[in-house]
């Protein structure tokens, strides 16, 4: 529950089909909102002419004016009003989007079907104020992308205007110029988009290198956006919307591929990523996301990194072991075989001879007076001779020097998205279990909605209480794979049905795509608990099969919590 | 054989010395010498630490000793007295020995790792060793030792005397119970080196310091030259100290175990080439301290080479002919005669083994005792015949010049191969 006096928001809603204007209503009113809804244009700015809202929600196509004529009209009305959050909803995002005058005026744009989640976090965001609110320079987009007729988001050019969820309508980002990448990829919805490399410099970071476009290219861009648009629509919507870093690599994933990495220098770590997270974290993310069992990796390549800062600049060297300089000199041992003595060759060298230091004899016949049995390493520094010289790394981002066996190695691993990994990705949190469930009215199916909608109507009246349920169906993955999808549905739908017996007039039952629910008026979720577990115990003795269901119940107070 | 000793004990003393000459010329007197001076003479160690401050270098030197070079410098890095500088040669080994040497030179475990490719032989890789090594004291090892955890302090403490030029460490044998040619040699080695050089030491007369593990001091190694380019080379450079007047010392206490040859076959190849290298350097190289008229002559250099000539040389030539003259004279007698002498000597082997066993600390002791039987058999006969037979094909062939322990190349260079 919001409960905070500041959060508390003055909401206008416009909008004329009756299911998502109460629905809306409801949820926002739960979320302790102030709402007023009106169905058309003219109603709306009549109410606007009487009071100030923080908040308006339009309708973009309205049966009499438009939405962008309402808030445009608003705001030449009232120029020095501080400016309300204007948020669009739209079933043609991409149409509402490509008049850049939109862009300007609203600060969101919603796609329908609504997604009501979203609805009760944006309404709480700031809006833009006004002397932000300038057009890109349309020089700088050039006739190139022009003509294909996209939405696209020109980074760095546009990142003033961009709000995070103009992201939503949004075809491609188009780099122009590589800076502050990070704070790009950390915008709301960049991991959606596939990346349009103009600079050239970018290489498999970006998805397209476009910096000399050709004709093919065309055809290219727009296969790469059509491509990101379908996978896009696979993806659960708990998913493509996830705040969380890891979510959104996977996301990432299952739009452009799997995550491949390269070597480069421009990076301390030494390797470069087909992505624009920040390659440091893009390591650590495939970490967390192997051990959610959620990718397959593969092994690129073993770094050594510097202990200290953990950067893999290193430079390798040769040096002595006893004195760690790296200026050193190769020479052989010399065994003088008539007395024994065996010494590294400069011992025995004098001017161009070679006298043996111990009996003073020349050696004047390889392999008859004298053979050379090896060779040696001697530090002109300090003069320790070794076999071998010792190896060890430099640092050069922190100058840092450590011995090759100490320095840590770090292995870099390309990954691909299990089978896990897309269960996860279709199904959303859903597929981590009960305990991690949120309820989603964007799931909702039409009829759970209308009946909702009812039940909220009489509870605001009333306080008569409901109890809404979502069933979620554990073992069905098990059984469809065991004995195939059709007698998984077939299981699903009859022991939906047997429920539904079982339980008579008290719920109904709405099959859904994901879940499946049920609204019980009347009770509360503790009485109805009972209930439901003598009817679940028939439904599974009817069933063959073990789909293993479990109810997650909420009360009309859980469900804007 | 009851007749054969029913005749021997109806002899009168003067009989039984007409008998038994060899015995009591050869044999006796070996085990009373040995007696007398270790129970009679005072110890000479001193009781005190080398506290000087002089730096001590291990140098270990082995050729294709890969499997044992880790657990030999392990042991030198547990020792109360640590070295202070362990230096690992690889000599031409054909195993991963130099890959293992330079393991432990990276795990920081020894402080110079060398290896050559070619195989020099064992005097170049310890002459290379010295010149590498900074300590005042150098102690030699060979790479199958292991040591006890005092060895080293044990071994240095006698440089406290700056006259002492070498301290020999005390060989015993870590495989006793291979073999029975194994256990014979354990009863050996703490008959011979350990109680045998606690005796001469108390004379003053340690005339070979061993190779296995053997402390010199840097002054008088390299006075002497180092290593000379033959084998026998740790009995060769300790005659060559002694003739520079340098003092030669035993510590019994410095306890090193070896591996000895388990079957008999390499046996006999190990002893001929000791026996081989002795008679040759004795009395060919060094040949000069035998003789009252060179400069190297010197009266107190007599001792332990008519100990050698004694007890090595001489029985071993003349125990054939002992035994066909006691067959001709006695004729079947002759073998319970043996076989009384034999019984007799067993006793007094075993009281030597126990007196040994008693000064030589770690030694293995009475599970040794069921083998003393047969050792005199293995010492009296069986090694006589192989001294023997090295005396001979030395004298009369010069075999130490074909000898494989040192490489070829060596062996040509000094005009020794034909």
């Amino acid at each position: 529950m919001i409960d905070v006096e500041k959060d508390v928001k003055q909401i206008l809603l416009v909008e004329d089909s009756s299911v998502t204007k109460d629905l809306v209503e409801l949820v926002l009113t739960q979320s302790g909102h102030k709402v007023t809804s009106v169905a058309t244009g003219v109603e709306a700015l009549s109410v606007l002419r009487k009071q100030h809202f923080d908040v308006i929600v339009t309708d973009f196509h309205l049966p009499d004016i438009s939405g962008i004529e309402i808030a445009q009209r608003y705001l030449d009305a009232n120029p020095s009003a501080s400016r309300p959050l204007l948020i669009a909803i739209t079933a043609d995002t991409r149409g509402l989007l490509s008049d850049p005058k939109n862009c300007e005026i609203f600060d969101k744009v919603l796609p329908k079907p609504l997604d009501i989640d979203m609805i009760s976090q944006i309404v709480l965001e700031k809006p833009r104020l006004r002397e932000d609110a300038t057009l890109t320079d349309p020089a700088v987009r050039d006739d190139f992308l022009g003509t294909l007729n996209l939405s696209v988001l020109e980074w760095p050019a546009d990142r003033r205007v961009m709000s995070p969820s103009i992201m939503t309508g949004t075809d491609a980002i188009v780099l122009r110029k590589a800076v502050d990448l990070d704070v790009l990829w950390r915008l709301d919805g960049a991991h959606l988009l596939p990346v349009i490399d103009m600079t050239g410099g970018l290489g498999e970071t970006a998805d397209l290198d476009c910096a000399r476009p050709t004709d093919n290219h065309l055809p290219r861009i727009q296969h790469l956006v059509a491509q990101f648009d379908q996978r896009r629509e696979d993806i659960h919507p708990d998913l493509r919307r996830s705040p969380d870093p890891e979510d959104r690599l996977l996301v990432r994933m299952a739009l452009a591929g799997r995550l491949k990495p390269r070597l480069s220098a421009e990076h301390e770590g030494f390797v470069s990523w087909n992505t624009l997270c920040e390659p440091r974290q893009v390591a650590e993310l495939i970490e967390k996301l192997e051990a959610a069992g959620f990718v397959e990796t593969r092994f690129f390549e073993r770094l050594h990194v510097c202990p200290g800062c953990s950067s893999a600049r290193m430079v390798v060297r040769e040096e002595c072991p006893c004195c760690g300089s790296s200026n050193l000199a190769e020479e052989s041992y010399v065994h003088h075989f008539r007395c024994a003595t065996q010494a590294p060759e400069t011992d025995f060298k004098q001017g161009g001879d070679l006298i043996c230091p111990k009996c003073r004899r020349e050696l004047h016949h390889f392999g008859r007076d004298y053979d050379r049995p090896g060779l040696l390493t001697r530090c002109q520094g300090c003069g320790h001779t070794a076999a071998e010289p010792a190896v060890a790394f430099i640092c050069t981002s922190c100058g840092r020097r450590s011995a090759a066996e100490t320095a840590p190695t770090k292995d870099i691993r390309e990954a691909t998205i299990s089978e896990n990994g897309w269960q996860y990705l279709r199904s959303g949190k859903a597929y981590l279990g009960p305990g991690r469930r949120a309820l989603r009215f964007g799931d909702f199916p039409l009829e759970l909605v209308v009946a909702l909608n009812r039940a909220a109507a009489r509870f605001n009246a009333a306080q008569e209480p409901f109890t809404l349920g979502s069933i979620t169906y554990l073992g069905l993955e098990d059984v469809s794979q065991l004995h195939g999808a059709v007698r998984a549905r077939a299981a699903r739908k009859l022991w939906l049905e047997t429920l539904q017996q079982q339980m008579g007039d008290a719920i109904i039952v709405v099959a859904g795509t994901q879940h499946d629910y049920l609204l019980a008026s009347g009770t509360r979720s503790d009485a109805l608990n009972a209930q439901l577990k003598n009817a679940r115990g028939q439904a599974d003795n009817m069933v063959r099969d073990s789909i293993g269901a479990t109810f997650a119940l909420f009360d009309p107070e859980d469900l804007v919590a | 054989m009851m007749q054969g000793l029913d005749y021997l004990a109806a002899q009168s003393f003067g009989g039984l010395m007409a008998i038994y000459w060899f015995v009591i010329f050869f044999e006796i007197p070996r085990y009373l010498l040995l007696f007398c001076l270790v129970a009679l003479l005072p110890r000479r160690t001193p009781a005190t630490d080398l506290v000087d401050g002089t730096s001590v270098s291990v140098v270990v030197v082995g050729h294709s000793e890969g499997r044992k070079v880790e657990t030999c410098v392990a042991t030198l890095r547990e020792q109360s007295h640590r070295p202070d500088e362990i230096i690992v040669l690889s000599d031409g080994s054909t195993d991963d020995m130099a890959k293992q040497v330079l393991a432990l030179h990276k795990r920081g475990w020894i402080d110079a790792a060398h290896a050559t490719e070619l195989r020099s032989g064992k005097a170049a890789g310890l002459n290379l060793g010295a010149r590498l090594a900074k300590g005042g004291i150098i102690i030699f090892v060979d790479c199958d030792c292991t040591f006890d955890r005092h060895a080293i302090r044990n071994i240095v403490r006698p440089f406290a005397d700056p006259q002492v030029g070498a301290v020999s460490g005390s060989v015993l044998v870590r495989n006793s119970f291979a073999s029975l040619m194994t256990a014979f040699q354990a009863i050996e080695y703490v008959i011979t080196i350990s109680l045998g050089r606690q005796a001469m030491d108390r004379l003053g007369q340690v005339s070979c310091v061993s190779g296995a593990f053997g402390a010199f001091r840097r002054q008088a190694f390299t006075q002497i030259g180092g290593f000379d380019a033959e084998g026998g080379e740790d009995l060769d450079l300790t005659l060559s100290m002694r003739t520079a007047g340098w003092r030669i010392r035993f510590a019994h206490d410095a306890v090193c175990l070896t591996d000895v040859p388990v079957t008999v076959r390499r046996l006999i190849r190990q002893r001929g080439r000791w026996e081989r290298d002795a008679v040759r350097l004795r009395f060919r190289k060094h040949a000069g301290m035998l003789n009252p008229l060179a400069p190297r002559f010197a009266w107190r250099e007599l001792l332990h080479e008519a100990e050698f000539l004694l007890f090595s040389v001489i029985p071993a030539m003349i125990l054939p002919f002992y035994v066909i003259w006691l067959f001709q004279s006695y004729g079947s007698f002759a073998f319970s005669i043996l076989v009384a002498a034999q019984f007799t000597l067993m006793l007094m082997d075993m009281a030597i083994f126990l007196i040994g066993a008693l000064v030589t600390p770690r030694a293995p002791g009475l599970r040794l005792v069921p083998f003393i039987p047969g050792f005199g058999l293995y010492y009296g006969v069986f090694m006589r015949a192989i001294r023997l037979n090295a005396y001979i094909r030395e004298w009369v062939w010069h075999a130490s010049n074909r000898d494989e322990f040192v490489p070829a190349k060596v062996l040509r260079s000094r005009g020794q191969v034909r």
